[in-house]
């Protein structure tokens, strides 16, 4: 099975690894930081430019060396931030993802990385193929070409991507910890998710929103929650709580359980757990 | 043991694995101590039966999805493909460049058959019917073609700004050209055929111009000094773009996609490697064309032989060296744990 925004790989070990696409918006949005840097950096040289140029020896007439060999120095200066400005134009990506392993400061920003299919780290020949056919992927104006291949591709590759063999996926740190600290009564009472009452494609639906939920804003999270949750209730009854909680109780089969024990419970559960792991007694094996 | 438990247990695991590989991201894998990298290899094993266990088990999915998660960046640094052949830049030049320029030669071959046939066409054609190759370039290529020219014209063209300014100016626009050809070559080719043709019939127009003139000596002697190389390096990189869309109309066995890889890698490499002739070529159309020191036979006969150096350093270098391996299928990436 495969979901949407998703791109499973099997490794050598016989796992299937999910990798998360990056969309096309959080695409977009790192297209437009970088945008915005190259455009300061250019605005910089022309800064630049003008200072040599109108540069304060204008202003002391007696202070100047002879015309000729101002002009002379000035050609160079000038000669310089020309070139600067066409390696900024072609070079910002290339360089940029050469450097920071698969990065622009806008995909850093956005948290997305370019690896190649086969879930390597990209190398220097893919980044610049990527990016040299960008060129094309740009044309005829704002990423149409590429925007409207990507839309349409299964992995949101651009004609960059499928000539180098890459895709860009979604890279946050990992975070169970923070995550499971902030929610630990929750995540505790939902490890075993396992309800056989419940239809395939319901058990889907729910623990697509349980899979991306973190993702939603606050209200839109509520909401959906909210709009599975209803249903569902009049459907398999149970005791109601608050939607998400229903949610994760239903799919482990305990939605007839009562929220608010089950999470004293959890809690209880839990700071044990953080004793245990306080002091090193832990078990660890690798 | 209960999944709670199992949890418990192995977090800490998950912890260590993770903090490795956060700094292989960050400070690149062969930069971790020893002991680190080697713990990677285990613990990445360990984790990805973690993982294999947690889905049979049911975990939350959230869970699931952030132990998925460790074990994908895990991967990415251990199963790193066979290391490409990589070249030194030295050894890139010398041997590697020359001998994928032979490789890949008749679609070069093809890019000059197109740049001298469309150059001859607006030659010709500029001699009785200027307009029409005026209407066909545009207004700024129109203005250039149309009406009577004087030497002076030409050599105007190249004192309008000093020699850096120009020098500089010129490289960056050739590479961009070169890149274009190249990168247009994903469009099945044809916008790489449409670049050539635009700067072939550039070139044949004004040209055509200044022998209706009665001046086509004088263009020559201002030309050639820095336009041999520059357009033979245009022809190459015509050749990578045209490489690029042959990959795609006729792909062979391969399927489209993998042959698309395979020559864009092959492609892009060509067109790249032209970067310190443009080079070359925009120091002497800056420094040498302008000059008034120099007397014009020695300006073309200093192009001409730079661009024979060019050409047969491309049909004959590294041929005699061994390169002592065969070349390895960029893509066909064994899998081999570090």
């Amino acid at each position: 099975m495969s979901i949407d925004g998703q791109y499973t790989l099997e490794t050598p070990e016989n796992v299937e690894v999910d990798f998360e696409l990056a969309g096309p918006g959080s695409r977009f949005c790192a297209m437009l930081i970088d945008g915005l840097m190259m455009f300061l950096i250019i605005v910089l040289l022309l800064l630049l430019a003008v200072l040599a140029n109108f540069g304060v020896w204008r202003m002391f007439p007696w202070v100047t060396t002879q015309q000729s060999e101002t002009g002379n120095w000035l050609n160079w200066v000038n000669a310089i931030l020309i070139f600067s400005a066409f390696v900024v134009l072609f070079g910002y990506y290339t360089i940029f993802e050469l450097l920071m392993r698969g990065q622009t400061p806008g995909k850093r920003a956005m948290k997305i990385r370019v690896i190649r299919d086969d879930g390597t780290p990209a190398g220097g020949m893919d980044v610049v193929v990527r990016n040299l056919i960008r060129i094309v992927d740009a044309l005829p104006g704002f990423y149409a070409i590429g925007g409207a291949v990507a839309f349409f591709h299964p992995m949101n590759k651009r004609l960059g991507d499928l000539a180098a063999g890459t895709i860009v996926v979604k890279e946050r740190e990992l975070d169970y910890r923070a995550q499971t600290d902030k929610r630990a009564v929750v995540m505790e009472a939902t490890v075993a998710c396992s309800n056989a009452e419940l239809e395939p494609d319901e058990r889907q639906v729910l623990t697509g929103f349980l899979r991306r939920r973190v993702e939603l804003l606050p209200d839109a999270r509520n909401q959906l929650a909210e709009r599975l949750a209803k249903p569902l209730f009049e459907k398999y009854g149970g005791t109601y709580g608050d939607s998400e909680s229903y949610i994760e109780r239903l799919l482990s089969g305990r939605h007839a359980d009562d929220p608010v024990r089950e999470r004293a419970e959890a809690v209880r559960a839990w700071m044990n757990t953080g004793k245990e792991n306080a002091d090193g007694s832990g078990p660890i094996r690798s | 043991m209960g999944l709670d438990q199992f949890v418990r247990d192995r977090r800490p695991v998950w912890d260590r694995l993770s903090k490795i590989v956060t700094e292989a991201y960050r400070r690149g894998v062969r930069r971790l101590p020893a002991a680190d990298a080697g713990d990677m290899v285990h613990l990445y094993r360990d984790v990805s039966a973690d993982l294999a266990r947690l889905r049979a088990l049911e975990a939350d999915p959230h869970l699931v999805n952030e132990i998925n998660r460790l074990v994908a960046r895990a991967h990415g640094q251990i199963y790193r493909g066979a290391r490409r052949k990589s070249y030194s830049l030295l050894q890139f030049f010398l041997v590697r460049y020359p001998r994928l320029f032979r490789e890949t030669g008749r679609f070069t071959f093809a890019s000059f058959l197109i740049c001298v046939l469309f150059a001859g066409l607006a030659y010709r054609t500029v001699q009785s019917h200027p307009e029409l190759v005026a209407d066909v370039m545009g207004p700024m290529i129109g203005a250039e073609v149309r009406g009577e020219k004087t030497a002076q014209d030409i050599k105007a063209r190249f004192r309008m700004v000093s020699s850096p300014i120009l020098s500089s100016a010129v490289t960056g626009n050739n590479i961009m050209v070169a890149l274009k050809a190249f990168a247009l070559g994903i469009t099945f080719g044809i916008g790489t055929v449409f670049v050539l043709m635009y700067n072939s019939m550039m070139v044949g127009g004004i040209a055509g111009a200044y022998a209706k003139s009665g001046v086509a000596k004088d263009l020559w002697m201002t030309l050639l000094p820095h336009g041999a190389l520059e357009l033979s390096a245009i022809v190459v990189a015509g050749g990578a773009g045209l490489l690029l869309g042959y990959s795609l109309w006729c792909p062979g066995q391969r399927t489209r996609r993998r042959a698309l890889r395979e020559d864009a890698l092959k492609a892009v490499q060509l067109a790249v490697g032209l970067i310190p002739a443009f080079i070359v070529a925009g120091f002497f159309e800056g420094f040498i064309t302008p000059s008034d020191r120099m007397p014009e036979p020695l300006k073309v006969g200093m192009g001409v032989s730079i661009a024979v150096v060019f050409w047969l350093y491309l049909f004959l270098g590294g041929r005699n060296v061994h390169e002592g391996d065969a070349e390895t299928n960029p893509t066909l990436s064994s899998a081999a744990p570090l």
